[in-house]
C-alpha cells in the first residue's frame, strides 16, 4: 500500500513537477525561489497525499498547495504591505485591441505587483477563479479580493496602456445614471 | 446622467471582478455583480466599458497563460524533488511527532505519532552509516523509492493509530470527552489550511451528512484529521459573517451513554471562550456544534421543531 502511495508521488512529480514549477516562478519571479517553492510544495503534498480524494483534480490541488506555501513563505520574510491605490480609472483605452505590448512588458507589470496582487491576479487570469473562490481559497473577505484584483489589474492597464494615446482611443469617463430616489 | 466619482470606483471594482470566460454578471451566486448587471443593461457607456475590460482581460488572460505554460523548467527538476522528498522526509515525521504530542495527538492528518523513525526500515548497516554521516547523501533511485514507501508506510500506520483514540467501547466515552475533543477539532480547524477544505459539490461528503437539527447548509467540508473516512468537518460560516460555525460529524457504532439524542436547547458550554459548544447523538453518529458567539447566536442554528418525514 505504501509502495502504492510511493508510486503515486512519483506520478505526482513526473506529471505535474513542470506545471507547478512554472506556476511558482511566476509567483516568486525567481528561478532559484521558485524551484525552493516547488519542493516545499511537493514535500507538503507528500504528507498531505492522503486527502487527494480525486486525481483529476490533482493538478489544482497541488496548484493551492503552492499558492498556500507561497503565502507561508511571504509572511515568515516580510510584512504584508498596507496596499495604496494608485490604479487610474481613466487609463482604459475606447479600444484595448489597439494597444499593443509582448510578453516581457507583461511580466515586468506582473513582477512589478506587491505578492498579494501578484498571487490574486494569477489566479484570476490563469486559474480563472472567481473573485469568490479566490476569496475562499486565500481566506480573504470579498470585499478585500475584489479591491486588490481592482487595483493590480489597474497597474497593469498604467504599466501595459500607451502613455502618449491619441484623442480618439481617449478613455471613457465613467458616467451613471442618478438614482430616481 | 450624472458624474458620481465614488460610485465609479465601485463600478470599477465590480467590473474588473468579471471573468473575461464564462459570464459571471448573469452568474447568481456572485450577488456582488448583481448591480453592475443591471447598469450595464440599461447604461450605454457602462456597457462599452465593462466590454473594453472584458476585452483587455481576455487578452491578459491568453498572454499570461501562454507564457506561465511556456516557462522553461530546469532540467532534472522532478528528480531533486523527489530527493528532497527522500532527504525531508525523516525531519519532517519528527516534527508531525513533536506537534502531535503537544496537541494530544490529534494532528493525524501530518504524520502521526507513532510512527517509526525511517531509519528504522533501513538495514542495520544502512542505518549505522547513516547515522554516523552528517553529510547528506542523495539517495539513489532505488532507495529513494523505498525512503518514500517508508514515509508513507509511517504516515498510513500513524493514520490507523489515530483511529485507535476515539474509543470503542461505550464505556469508555463520556459526553465530557466528546466535548474536549470538539474543543480540540475546533482549536485544528479555525486557523487551518484553506487548502484542506472541499468545495459541497465533492462528493465524497455524502458519506456522513450534516444533522438535519441544524439550520445553515455548510459551505464546504474537510475530514477530521485523525478521523479521515469516518469523520467529517462543516463549515457552516455564513458568507456574510466572521462568526464561523462548525459541525463535525463522526461515525461511532455504539452510543454515548450520557449524550442526548437531540441537540440541545442551550450549549453545553459557556460562552466565555466566545465559542459555545454543543453535542448530541443520533443513528450511529455523534454530532459537535462549535458556534463562535453567544448562546443566542447557537439557538439560531438549532432547529428546535421535529423533523419534517417524507
Amino acid at each position: 500500500m505504501a509502495e502504492h502511495a510511493a508510486a503515486n508521488i512519483e506520478k505526482l512529480v513526473a506529471d505535474f513537477h513542470a506545471d507547478v514549477y512554472r506556476y511558482a516562478f511566476w509567483l516568486c519571479r525567481s528561478g532559484i525561489d521558485a524551484e525552493d517553492l516547488t519542493q516545499q510544495a511537493f514535500l507538503q503534498a507528500c504528507q498531505k497525499i492522503s486527502q487527494l480524494r480525486d486525481p483529476a483534480q490533482a493538478k489544482s490541488w497541488l496548484f493551492a498547495i503552492l499558492k498556500n506555501c507561497f503565502l507561508r513563505d511571504r509572511a515568515r520574510r516580510q510584512p504584508m504591505p498596507v496596499a495604496g491605490s494608485d490604479f487610474d480609472l481613466e487609463a482604459v483605452p475606447g479600444n484595448v485591441m489597439d494597444t499593443d505590448f509582448d510578453e516581457g512588458q507583461l511580466r515586468v507589470a506582473v513582477d512589478e505587483l506587491p505578492d498579494e496582487f501578484r498571487i490574486i491576479v494569477l489566479m484570476f487570469y490563469f486559474e480563472q477563479f472567481s473573485y469568490r473562490d479566490i476569496a475562499e481559497q486565500l481566506q480573504l473577505p470579498i470585499g478585500t479580493v475584489m479591491s486588490r484584483l481592482s487595483r493590480a489589474k489597474g497597474r497593469l492597464r498604467q504599466a501595459l496602456l500607451p502613455t502618449d494615446m491619441p484623442a480618439s482611443k481617449k478613455p471613457i469617463t465613467v458616467k451613471t445614471a442618478t438614482a430616481s430616489s | 446622467m450624472t458624474e458620481r466619482p465614488t460610485s465609479s470606483d465601485q463600478l470599477m471594482v465590480a467590473i474588473d471582478a468579471c471573468r473575461p470566460v464564462g459570464d459571471d454578471l448573469s452568474n447568481a451566486e456572485l450577488v456582488e455583480l448583481s448591480e453592475l448587471a443591471a447598469l450595464v443593461n440599461a447604461d450605454e457607456q457602462v456597457e462599452r466599458l465593462y466590454h473594453n475590460i472584458q476585452q483587455w482581460d481576455t487578452r491578459i488572460a491568453a498572454q499570461i497563460t501562454e507564457s506561465v505554460n511556456s516557462t522553461s523548467v530546469p532540467k532534472g527538476l522532478a528528480d531533486r524533488i523527489l530527493d528532497a522528498i527522500a532527504a525531508h522526509a525523516p525531519a519532517d515525521v519528527d516534527d508531525a511527532r513533536r506537534i502531535g504530542q503537544a496537541s494530544h495527538g490529534l494532528l493525524g492528518e501530518v504524520v502521526p505519532p507513532a510512527t517509526t523513525h525511517l531509519a528504522d526500515v533501513l538495514d542495520g548497516s544502512e542505518q549505522s552509516e547513516q547515522s554516523k554521516s552528517l553529510v547528506r547523501r542523495p539517495p539513489s533511485i532505488g532507495s529513494r523509492r523505498l525512503w518514500l514507501g517508508a514515509a508513507l508506510a509511517a504516515s498510513l500506520a500513524g493514520l490507523a493509530a489515530f483511529f485507535l483514540f476515539w474509543p470503542t467501547k461505550p464505556e469508555a466515552l463520556t459526553a465530557a470527552q466528546v466535548h474536549q475533543q470538539g474543543e480540540q477539532w475546533y482549536d485544528q480547524l479555525r486557523g487551518s489550511d484553506p487548502t484542506t477544505w472541499h468545495k459541497m459539490d465533492d462528493v465524497a461528503w455524502h458519506a456522513l451528512k450534516p444533522s438535519d437539527r441544524i439550520a445553515p447548509r455548510p459551505r464546504r467540508w474537510q475530514w477530521l484529521p485523525d478521523r479521515v473516512g469516518s469523520g467529517i468537518a462543516y463549515d457552516l460560516t455564513p458568507a456574510s459573517s466572521n462568526k464561523r460555525v462548525f459541525l463535525f460529524v463522526v461515525e461511532r457504532s455504539t452510543s454515548v451513554a450520557d449524550l442526548p439524542f437531540v441537540p440541545p436547547g442551550e450549549p453545553n458550554t459557556n460562552s466565555t471562550e466566545g465559542h459555545c459548544l454543543a453535542a448530541w447523538q443520533s443513528k450511529g453518529v455523534v454530532y459537535v456544534l462549535v458556534v463562535e458567539g453567544s448562546r443566542r447566536q447557537y439557538r439560531h442554528i438549532i432547529v428546535t421543531r421535529e423533523p419534517q418525514i417524507a
